[in-house]
């Protein structure tokens, strides 16, 4: 489990602290022990090529995989904005892009409550910012990868968070449509001093909106962290 | 025909419970079924009927070694709390099956599910091959012919089922949440596996309980056809549990009437009534997309 301190979210305390993680499966590690901290504001990437532990990483970082050893401190009442790959989302289930934004106020909400009236303006608040207001009647399914992906942001602005997780934000975009998309979120993340820590494949781009990036290499058991100009400097994009 | 029509309905006080025993499983697995084709676990449905029929053959082999002994109106008692202890068992590994996969998607429960089915089957021959009560009892749990109930297994059904529905209805968006993105559910310390115990273990209670009482047959068929036939029909989830439900239920009845009316076995009916909705559903909603 996550472990969390202190009383409330403080800005210049790390709302992250990673310290000597060991990630893997069934007990076997797939990467070396990695330690970093993420402050309110601050952006970091994870890349690396496929298979290089990302998501085991960044699934143990959200207390969906059991970490092998090492802690996670996250700030206590730390709120989570997870934005998933678009290919995650099951289009068997016929979801409407309104009911799917409404999950991101169920953490709020809980169980078997119903909307306030607050929370539907949180809903239309988080619509319009990410321009999907006029998407809400139709289905998830049926919405291309650029809708899909802003709809998937303003569900994860509706739990209000103090981070963002994004899983490949940027997956199948061409370069113009993935800096549009980035743009938008490192925006809107900027207007609720969200901070922001993802997986992204454009190393270019990665390199221009990173605070912090952690470099995997499975082949190499190396987990580094360090400053894009440090650790990306002659590397193009990373295959997927 | 109509004399045949004017008789079932002057004989409405025999086939009442029984009607009302369908059409409320009908309507209650329809609901839930809505569940089980969006989560892509059909076969849980069938594995939780076949384990099922197994608890209740079980509780009538053990009668018959004169293991176990109930009196009248306890005789169903042990028989139902078998089938519900197996299919509760089986409904929480899956929920944990269901678990890990949040972490590693190349986890699949398609393997349990399947040894699940094919271990209760082989089971009920084997038993059923046991039984001096014989083929008569084994072909009713299997495949329901439930031409009478008695008001004591109405009650319990009612006593049971109407409260799960009810559960239902109030945590549907709960569930569809859990059920849709459960990634999502559990960074927002949203209890996932408590609302996928809830959801699998409500199912297995119900498919036990209908089991017993109409048979494994129908009670398969409500929680998966309806469903399909709602889903071809609508897109909005609401509407479709909705319709879903209603479909069951009206299945169950117009199944009962008809395998009355020309005297076959009522389980087979009650299928043949699901798989003619989904039949008309699937042609309107051909109809639609060319138009």
């Amino acid at each position: 489990m996550i472990q969390t301190q202190g009383a409330s979210v403080s800005p210049s305390l790390p709302l992250l602290d990673v310290q000597a993680l060991v990630v893997g499966y069934s007990k076997s590690a797939v990467l070396p022990a990695v330690s970093f901290q993420l402050f309110p504001g601050q952006v970091t990437s994870i890349v690396g090529h496929n298979g290089s532990g990302k998501s085991t990483l960044l699934k143990t970082l959200l207390g969906l995989n059991p970490k092998i050893s090492g802690d996670i401190l996250f700030q206590v009442d730390a709120r989570i904005g997870y934005v998933p790959q678009r290919e995650a989302m099951d289009p068997i289930y016929p979801v409407s892009v309104k009911d799917l934004v409404e999950t991101g106020r169920y953490g709020i909400r809980g169980v078997g409550k119903r909307l306030t009236s607050k929370d539907h303006e949180v809903i239309e608040t988080s619509l319009l910012a990410t321009r999907a207001s006029h998407l809400t009647r139709r289905l998830f399914r049926t919405l291309s990868g650029g809708e899909q992906q802003r709809v998937l942001l303003a569900r994860a602005l509706c739990t209000e968070p103090h981070l963002l997780v994004l899983d490949e934000p940027t997956a199948s975009m061409d370069e113009k449509g993935a800096k549009e998309a980035m743009a938008m979120t490192l925006e809107l993340a900027a207007q609720q001093k969200a901070a922001i820590l993802m997986v992204n494949h454009f190393i270019d781009l990665v390199a221009e909106v990173s605070d912090q990036v952690i470099l995997l290499d499975r082949d190499h058991q190396s987990a580094k962290v360090g400053k894009p100009s440090e650790l990306l400097q002659g590397r193009g994009r990373i295959q997927s | 025909m109509t004399e045949k029509i004017s008789f079932f309905l002057a004989s409405w006080e025999l086939w009442r419970n029984a009607v009302i025993a369908g059409s409320l499983l009908g309507l209650v697995c329809g609901f839930l079924g809505i569940y089980v084709i969006l989560h892509r676990i059909v076969f849980v449905s069938a594995a939780m009927s076949q384990i099922s029929s197994l608890g209740v053959m079980l509780a009538f082999f053990l009668a018959q070694l004169q293991l176990i002994q109930a009196q009248h109106p306890y005789e169903d008692v042990i028989p139902l709390g078998l089938a519900a202890l197996l299919t509760g068992t089986f409904a929480t590994a899956m929920a944990g099956q269901a678990q890990a996969k949040i972490a590693d998607r190349s986890k699949s429960a398609e393997s349990l599910i399947g040894a699940v089915y094919l271990f209760s089957t082989a089971g009920l021959l084997l038993v059923g091959d046991r039984l001096t009560q014989g083929a008569h009892d084994v072909s009713n749990i299997l495949f329901g012919n439930a031409v009478a109930v008695d008001a004591a297994h109405l009650g319990l059904l009612a006593w049971v089922a109407v409260p799960i529905f009810i559960f239902h209805i109030w945590l549907r968006k709960d569930l569809l949440f859990v059920s849709f993105d459960p990634t999502m559910a559990s960074t927002l310390r949203y209890p996932v596996v408590g609302l996928r115990v809830f959801l699998l273990i409500s199912l297995g209670i119900v498919i036990s309980l209908g089991t017993r009482t109409i048979g494994a047959l129908p009670v398969f068929a409500f929680s998966v056809i309806p469903p399909m036939a709602a889903l071809a029909l609508f897109s909005n989830l609401g509407v479709s549990f909705v319709a879903s439900a209603l479909i069951g239920g009206l299945s169950a009845f117009l199944g009962y009437l008809f395998s009355f009316l020309f005297s076959f076995p009522t389980g087979a009916c009650m299928t043949l009534a699901c798989c003619a909705f989904l039949v008309l559903a699937k042609a309107i909603a051909a109809l639609k997309s060319r138009s």
